[in-house]
C-alpha cells in the first residue's frame, strides 16, 4: 500500500495544503512546530478518524486539531492499494457523529462501497493505537509494546484474545489458591503454615518422648535400686528385731526370775505363821470337810426337831384323840372298818328302797292316764272295730263328694248346652241385613242402569238368604239343646239317689262312733273321728305299761324295809360310845356316815400324832451326838473371838487351803526357778541398747527410702502421664503430615500448573514470535559491531521488550546503551511491521525518531532506512539537516 | 489340652491418629478388653495355657492401671497358665510391678538361656531375643524328641539372620529341632506354614486392631493337643475392624449415584467398625466430589468415619490436540511432560479451572 497525496483543508496548523508522496523514502526536513505530528495526525485521522474523548496522547485530540476559526476540518488523501486507487474524504465536526466520511474509487471517482469508515482497521487489520504502535515513530521513541490486537494480528487468532487475555487472570487465580496454602502471615497465615506449626508441635512432643522415656527409664531404675535397699534393710530389720526380742526375752526372764525368788521367801514367812496356828495338829480337808458336814447335820437335825415338834396337835386336841383311841376301849381301825362296810350296805338298802317307787313322772303320767279312762276303760278290740268302722266312712264320704262333683259338672254341661250357637246366630243376621242395606242404596245413589239393577238385585238376594240361613241356625242349636238336657237331668237324679241311699248308712255308724269318744273327752267332737280314735287307741297302750310298771314295784319295797332296820341297829349298837363323845344321835338323825368319816380322820391325825413323838426323841438323840464329835475337834484349837462353829470351820478351812496353797506354791515356784535358771539364755554380744540404737539407725534409713520411693512412683506416674499426653499430641503428627503432603503437593500442582501455562503461552505465542524475532535480528546484524554480535544474542520477549544473552548469562533491554537500544528496538518494530503486514506493507511514518542516537548511530539508522525504504513507503520527518539522508527528494518548511 | 496363642496385643498402644482423644482413650480400654474376652474365653473353654508371644505391651511408659487390670485378670484365672515372653517392644515398666504384686500364675522367659515349663506332655519353651544371643541360641535349642515340644519367639521370620538380628527369627535354623509348634509374635497379620516334616510355625497376628495398616481379621490362635497330635483353629472375638473401603466411581456419576454406590458397597459393614472409604476413579470435570457431605451421610453409621477423595477429573486429550488456543497449547504442553498421569491431570485440571476462572 502507498499514499499517493493528501489535500488538508483545515487540521491543525495546516490549512489548504497538499502533499504528494513518492514511493520509498519521503523525507521531510523541517523545524520543530510546522506541523510533522499534524501532518502524521492527520494521515491517521483519514484512516481512523479522530478520538471523541481524551484518547492515549494525553490531550483531546479532536479539540486540538478543529480549527478556531470554524473552518470545516478536514481533507481527503488518495492512496493506492491492491492495485487500486482510493480517495478518502473526511471532515470532522465537535461532536462523533458531525464527522462524515467519503470513499472514493479515485479512477472513475464515484463512491466505493469497499470500506467504510473504519477503514483503518479494515486496511491495516489492527485498531488505531496498535496502527501506533506499529507503523508509527513517535520522536525519540523507536520502541514499542505489543498489543492484544497485535498480538491476535500477529497470530492470525483473533478468535482466541479472550483466551489469552485470560491467563494473567488464570496466573492470579492460582497465585492466590497458592497464597491461600503458602502464606506466611503473622494474622492471616495459609494453611500449610498453620499445618506446619502444628506439626512442629508434634514433633515437639514427639521429640520429649524419647526424653521422658530416657527419664521413665532413669526413675524405674532408681526405684529398682531403692525397692532393692529397701528389701535389704527390711531383712537387717527383721535380724535386729529378732535379736532385740530375744535380749528383751531374756532381760525379762531375768527380772522375773528374781522376782519368784522374793516372792518364795515371801511365802516361806508366811507358811511360818500358818504353822504356828495349827500348833503341829494340821488338820486335813477331810477332816474339815466331815465337821463342815456334822455342824450342817447339827443344823439341820436343829431345824427338823423344830419343824416335828410344830407339827404335834395342840394340847387339848391331843387329850381327845387320846380319849377316843387310847387305852383298851379306844377306838381301833379295824372296829372302824367293819362299821364303814355295815354303813355302806344300810346306804345301798336305802338306795333300793328308793329306787322300788315309780319315778314321778311316770307317776304323774299314770295319774293323768287314769283321769282319761276314769268313764270308761276301753278294750283294744273294741277301739280297732271302731277304727275299722271309721275307715269305711270315710271312703264312703269320699264317694259322695265325687258323685257330689259329677251332679256339679253334668249341671254345668247343661247350662252351656242351653247357650251355644247364639254368636253365629248373630252375626249372620247381620250380615244378612248389611247386604239387603248395600243393596238397596246402590239402587238409590248408583246412576240407573243394568249394572246398578245387577247390584242391587243380588244385594238384597244375598241378603235375604243369609238371614233365612241365621234362622236355620238358631232352630238347629236349640233343638240339639233339648235333647242334651233330657240326658242330663236323668243322669242327675240316678246321682241324687245313689248319695241318699249311702248317708243313711253312714249316718247310724257315725254316731256309735261319736258315742264312744265322748266317754274320753269333749275336744274330740272338733277332731275327726277317725284321729280321735287313733288317740284314745295310743293312750290305752301307755295306760296299760304305766299300770304294769306300778304293779311291779309295789312287791319290790317291801323286802328291803326288813334288810335294812336289822342292819341299822346292828351298826348303832357299836357306835353308840363314840356318838356320845362326838354329840351325835344315830337313832335320830341317821348320820352314821358322818361320824365314821370323823373317826377315820382322827385316827389317822393319832397315829400320825404318835410317829411324830418317836421322831422327836430319835432327832434328839442325833443333835446331842453330833455335838460332842464337833465340840471335841474345835477344841483342839484356840480360838479368841466368840464366832460361830460354821464361821471357825470356815477359817479354819481358809487357813489350812492357805497353808496348802502357799504350799505348793512354794514348791512350784522353787522348780520354776530351778528350771528358769537353767534355761536363762546366755548374754548375747550386744547390748539390747546397742541392738536399739543399730535398729533405730536401720529406721533413719529405711523410712526416707520408702517415702522417697514412694514419690518417686509418683513421678514416674506423671512421668507415664507426660509421655501420654506427648503421645496424644504426637498422634496427630502423622496425619498432619499427610495433610501438609498433600497441601504442599497441591502447591506444586499450583507452581508447575503456573510454569506450564506461563510456558504454554510462550510456545503459544511463538508460533508468531519466531518471525518476529529472525526479522529483529536480519535488521539488527546490519548495524551491531561484529564483535559484539559474537558475544550477545539479542531477542525479542513477548511483550516486545528486549532481552540480551552473553555468554549464557541473559540481561534485560536496559544493559544496552541508549542508543543502542533505540536501534535494537527500530529492528523489533521493523520486524514486528514486516510479520504483521506480509501481503502489503503499508506506509511507515517516522516523526525524527532518532533524536537520542549520535551521529554514527543516525548514520547506520538512516542507511537502514534506506534498505527498508526499497520495498516499503517512509514519511521521514526531523527537523535537523543532519538526520536527512542524501539523495532522496526533501521536503521542507 | 487346650493352649491359647496370641501375641501383640500392643496394650496401651498409641491409636489411628484420626481418632479423637477420647475414641483412642475408649480404644486402648477395648484392647485390655479384648485380652480378658480371650483369658475368659480359655477359661470356658478348658485352656490350661495362655502363650503369648510378644509385645504385649506398646511402649515403655505403661499406665499402673493397666499393669494392675492385667495382673487382675491373671489373677482372677488361676486355673490358667500364662506363659509371657518379651517382645521388642515390652520393657521394664511390667517388672516395677512384679516385684511386689506379682501372680503366681504368670512365667517368663529370660535371654540368657533357652527356659522351658512342663504342662502335662507338652513343654513350653522359649527365650528372648537380643544381640548376644542371636546367632547362637538356635545351636542352643535341644527339646526332648519324645516330648510335644511348643517353642516361643518373638521377631520377623526369615530364613537367614538379617542385618538387624534381634528382631529376626531363622526359620530355617529351626528345622529338625523336634519343634512341633513354634509360637511367633512380631507380625501383626496371622500367618500358618509348615515348619518342617515335624512341626507347624504361626503368627497369630494382633488381637484387636489398632489402624488402618492393620485392616481383616483379628484374634488368637487355639491349639487342641491330643496323643501328641495337634490342630489349631483361628478364632477371631475382635470388637471393632479397622476397614478400608474403595470405591471406584465413573464421570457420568454425580453425587447422587456416588453416595448410592456407597450405600451399596458399605451396606455390609458392621456399624461398630472404623471405616476408611477412598473414593477412586474419575470424574466429570464439571463435578467435585464433596467428601463433607459423604462424611455427614455416612459418619452416623459408624464408630469411626474418614473419607478419602483419590478420584482425577476426567480429561478428554483428545479434544486439545487440534485446539489453537492457551488451553490446548497448555494440555498439549503438559501431556508431553515426563510427569506421572497422575501429576499431569492434576496440573491439567487446575490449570483448565485457571483459565475458566473457576475457584480453585
Amino acid at each position: 500500500m502507498k499514499l499517493i497525496s493528501c489535500y488538508i483543508r483545515s487540521f491543525g496548523t495546516f490549512k489548504d495544503a497538499s502533499f504528494d508522496f513518492s514511493e520509498g523514502l519521503n523525507q521531510l526536513l523541517c523545524d520543530n512546530g510546522i506541523g510533522k505530528t499534524t501532518l502524521i495526525s492527520f494521515i491517521k485521522a483519514m484512516f481512523y478518524g479522530l478520538d471523541y474523548k481524551q484518547g492515549s496522547n494525553k490531550f483531546y485530540e479532536r479539540k486540538h486539531y478543529l480549527p478556531w476559526d470554524n473552518d470545516e476540518c478536514g481533507g481527503s488523501l488518495v492512496f493506492e492499494t491492491k492495485n487500486k486507487k482510493y480517495r478518502i474524504d473526511r471532515t470532522f465536526g465537535n461532536k462523533l457523529n458531525e464527522d462524515t466520511f467519503g470513499l472514493y474509487d479515485e479512477e472513475s471517482l464515484k463512491n466505493s462501497d469497499d470500506y467504510d469508515k473504519d477503514i483503518g482497521e479494515k486496511l491495516f487489520g489492527v485498531d488505531k493505537e496498535s496502527f501506533e504502535k506499529s507503523i508509527f515513530f513517535g520522536q525519540g521513541n523507536l520502541g514499542t509494546v505489543l498489543t492484544t490486537s497485535l498480538n491476535a494480528k500477529i497470530g492470525n487468532l483473533t478468535d482466541v484474545r479472550d483466551d489469552m487475555n485470560r491467563f494473567d487472570e488464570a496466573i492470579d487465580n492460582i497465585e492466590s489458591a497458592r497464597l491461600a496454602l503458602e502464606k506466611k502471615s503473622k494474622t492471616n497465615p495459609g494453611k500449610i503454615p498453620i499445618i506446619e506449626s502444628e506439626i512442629k508441635a508434634c514433633e515437639n512432643a514427639a521429640e520429649n518422648i524419647p526424653v521422658l522415656e530416657n527419664a521413665l527409664k532413669e526413675r524405674q531404675n532408681s526405684i529398682k535400686e531403692k525397692t532393692a535397699n529397701i528389701e535389704k534393710i527390711s531383712v537387717l530389720k527383721n535380724e535386729l528385731t529378732e535379736k532385740i526380742k530375744r535380749a528383751a526375752e531374756r532381760k525379762e526372764k531375768a527380772g522375773a526370775l528374781n522376782a519368784k525368788k522374793e516372792h518364795l521367801e515371801k511365802l516361806n514367812s508366811k507358811i511360818s505363821e500358818l504353822e504356828s496356828f495349827f500348833g503341829g495338829k494340821i488338820p486335813n480337808e477331810n477332816e474339815i470337810d466331815n465337821m463342815h458336814e456334822n455342824q450342817r447335820n447339827l443344823v439341820a437335825q436343829e431345824s427338823r426337831l423344830e419343824e416335828i415338834n410344830g407339827r404335834l396337835p395342840k394340847e387339848d386336841r391331843i387329850e381327845f384323840l387320846t380319849s377316843v383311841f387310847g387305852g383298851e376301849s379306844g377306838a381301833t381301825k379295824e372296829l372302824i372298818d367293819n362299821s364303814i362296810e355295815l354303813s355302806s350296805q344300810i346306804a345301798k338298802l336305802r338306795a333300793a328302797g328308793e329306787k322300788s317307787a315309780l319315778p314321778p313322772e311316770s307317776e304323774r303320767d299314770l295319774e293323768i292316764a287314769r283321769e282319761f279312762f276314769k268313764n270308761k276303760v276301753p278294750t283294744n278290740e273294741e277301739i280297732t272295730n271302731l277304727l275299722k268302722i271309721s275307715e269305711h266312712t270315710t271312703k264312703v264320704k269320699a264317694e259322695i263328694d265325687a258323685l257330689l262333683r259329677r251332679k256339679e259338672e253334668e249341671e254345668r254341661n247343661l247350662v252351656e248346652a242351653g247357650s251355644n250357637n247364639g254368636g253365629v246366630f248373630f252375626i249372620t243376621l247381620l250380615v244378612g241385613i248389611l247386604l239387603i242395606v248395600v243393596g238397596f242404596l246402590a239402587g238409590i245413589l248408583l246412576p240407573a242402569g243394568q249394572i246398578t239393577t245387577t247390584v242391587m238385585t243380588a244385594g238384597m238376594l244375598l241378603g235375604g238368604i243369609t238371614i233365612m240361613l241365621s234362622v236355620f241356625i238358631i232352630y238347629q242349636t236349640k233343638s240339639s239343646a233339648k235333647k242334651s238336657l233330657l240326658s242330663a237331668n236323668t243322669k242327675i237324679d240316678e246321682i241324687k239317689t245313689q248319695i241318699e241311699t249311702i248317708s243313711n248308712e253312714i249316718s247310724d255308724k257315725e254316731e256309735m262312733c261319736l258315742g264312744f269318744i265322748n266317754n274320753f273327752s269333749e275336744e274330740y267332737n272338733e277332731q275327726g273321728i277317725l284321729s280321735s280314735l287313733l288317740d284314745i287307741q295310743r293312750r290305752l297302750i301307755e295306760y296299760e305299761r304305766l299300770q304294769q310298771l306300778f304293779d311291779a314295784t309295789k312287791k319290790d319295797t317291801a323286802k328291803n324295809a326288813d334288810a335294812l332296820a336289822e342292819l341299822t341297829m346292828g351298826l348303832y349298837t357299836k357306835l353308840e360310845p363314840y356318838s356320845i363323845k362326838y354329840g351325835y344321835d344315830l337313832y335320830v338323825d341317821n348320820k352314821e356316815s358322818e361320824l365314821l368319816g370323823r373317826l377315820s380322820n382322827d385316827i389317822k391325825e393319832y397315829d400320825e400324832y404318835l410317829e411324830t413323838v418317836a421322831s422327836s426323841l430319835e432327832v434328839l438323840s442325833e443333835i446331842n451326838s453330833l455335838k460332842d464329835v464337833i465340840d471335841t475337834f474345835m477344841n483342839k484349837y484356840e480360838w479368841e473371838d466368840t464366832a460361830g462353829t460354821e464361821q471357825k470351820l470356815s477359817y479354819l478351812k481358809g487357813m489350812l487351803e492357805n497353808y496348802t496353797s502357799t504350799k505348793n506354791q512354794i514348791n512350784d515356784l522353787k522348780a520354776e526357778l530351778e528350771a528358769e535358771t537353767e534355761e536363762l539364755p546366755d548374754e548375747g554380744e550386744e547390748s539390747l541398747e546397742e541392738l536399739q540404737s543399730q535398729i533405730e539407725d536401720a529406721n533413719d534409713k529405711y523410712d526416707p527410702l520408702v517415702s522417697d520411693r514412694a514419690k518417686e512412683e509418683e513421678e514416674l506416674a506423671r512421668i507415664i502421664t507426660n509421655i501420654e499426653e506427648n503421645e496424644e499430641t504426637a498422634r496427630k503428627l502423622s496425619s498432619l503430615k499427610e495433610e501438609c503432603a498433600l497441601l504442599k503437593e497441591k502447591v506444586s500442582v499450583y507452581n508447575d500448573t503456573k510454569k506450564y501455562l506461563a510456558q504454554a503461552k510462550e510456545e503459544f505465542l511463538s508460533v508468531y514470535m519466531k518471525p518476529l524475532r529472525d526479522g529483529m535480528s536480519f535488521y539488527i546484524e546490519k548495524f551491531l559491531p561484529d564483535n559484539f554480535k559474537e558475544e550477545i544474542d539479542i531477542t525479542l520477549d513477548m511483550d516486545l521488550s528486549i532481552k540480551l544473552s552473553r555468554r549464557g548469562k541473559i540481561w534485560e533491554g536496559d544493559y544496552l546503551s541508549e542508543g543502542y537500544k533505540d536501534l535494537a528496538s527500530m529492528c523489533a518494530r521493523f520486524a514486528l511491521i514486516n510479520v504483521l503486514y506480509k501481503d502489503e506493507k503499508p506506509p511507515i511514518f517516522m516523526d525524527d525518531p532518532f533524536t537520542n542516537l549520535d551521529g554514527e548511530k543516525i548514520q547506520k539508522a538512516l542507511r537502514l532506512l534506506e534498505d527498508i525504504s526499497a520495498d516499503t513507503q517512509i514519511l521521514y520527518m526531523t527537523c535537523h539537516e543532519s538526520r536527512t539522508l542524501s539523495g532522496y527528494k526533501t521536503f521542507n518548511s | 489340652m487346650r493352649i491359647i496363642h496370641t501375641a501383640d496385643l500392643h496394650l496401651e498402644s498409641k491409636m489411628e491418629s484420626n481418632l479423637t482423644k477420647d475414641q483412642a482413650a475408649k480404644r486402648r480400654s477395648e484392647l485390655i478388653e479384648a485380652f480378658e474376652t480371650m483369658v475368659e474365653y480359655g477359661a470356658n473353654n478348658g485352656v490350661e495355657a495362655i502363650l503369648i508371644s510378644g509385645d504385649m505391651f506398646d511402649k515403655a511408659s505403661v499406665r499402673k492401671t493397666a499393669i494392675k487390670s492385667i495382673f487382675d485378670i491373671i489373677k482372677n484365672n488361676p486355673g490358667i497358665s500364662f506363659m509371657y515372653l518379651k517382645g521388642n517392644h515390652d520393657c521394664d515398666t511390667f517388672d516395677t510391678y512384679l516385684a511386689t504384686d506379682a501372680p503366681d500364675n504368670i512365667y517368663f522367659f529370660d535371654s540368657n538361656s533357652w527356659m522351658s515349663y512342663e504342662i502335662g506332655d507338652v513343654v513350653i519353651t522359649g527365650r528372648e531375643i537380643n544381640d548376644s544371643n542371636s546367632s547362637s541360641l538356635y545351636s542352643d535349642l535341644v527339646l526332648d524328641v519324645a516330648k510335644f515340644n511348643i517353642v516361643m519367639l518373638h521377631g520377623q521370620e526369615s530364613n537367614y539372620d538379617g542385618q538387624d538380628k534381634t528382631h529376626v527369627v531363622n526359620i530355617k535354623a529351626l528345622k529338625n529341632k523336634y519343634i512341633d509348634y513354634l509360637a511367633l509374635g512380631h507380625i501383626h497379620k496371622y500367618k500358618m506354614d509348615k515348619l518342617d516334616e515335624r512341626g507347624i510355625y504361626c503368627y497369630p497376628g494382633c488381637l484387636e486392631p489398632r489402624g488402618f495398616d492393620e485392616c481383616g481379621k483379628k484374634g488368637f490362635v487355639l491349639l487342641n493337643i491330643d496323643d501328641g497330635g495337634i490342630n489349631t483353629e483361628f478364632i477371631s472375638l475382635q470388637k471393632r475392624m479397622f476397614i478400608e473401603k474403595e470405591i471406584e466411581i465413573t464421570p457420568e456419576m454425580d453425587m447422587q449415584a456416588v453416595t448410592k454406590k456407597i450405600e451399596e458397597d458399605i451396606s455390609d459393614i458392621p456399624s461398630n467398625d472404623l471405616l476408611k472409604l477412598v473414593i477412586i476413579g474419575y470424574t466429570d470435570f464439571d463435578r467435585d466430589i464433596d467428601t463433607e457431605r459423604i462424611y455427614d451421610k455416612f459418619s452416623d453409621r459408624f464408630y469411626f468415619l474418614k473419607v478419602y477423595d483419590k478420584t482425577k477429573a476426567h480429561i478428554d486429550y483428545n479434544i486439545y490436540t487440534y485446539d489453537r488456543s492457551l488451553k490446548g497449547s497448555f494440555v498439549r504442553l503438559v501431556q508431553k511432560l515426563d510427569l506421572p498421569d497422575e501429576k499431569k491431570s492434576d496440573i491439567i485440571e487446575t490449570g483448565i479451572r485457571a483459565i475458566m476462572g473457576e475457584e480453585l
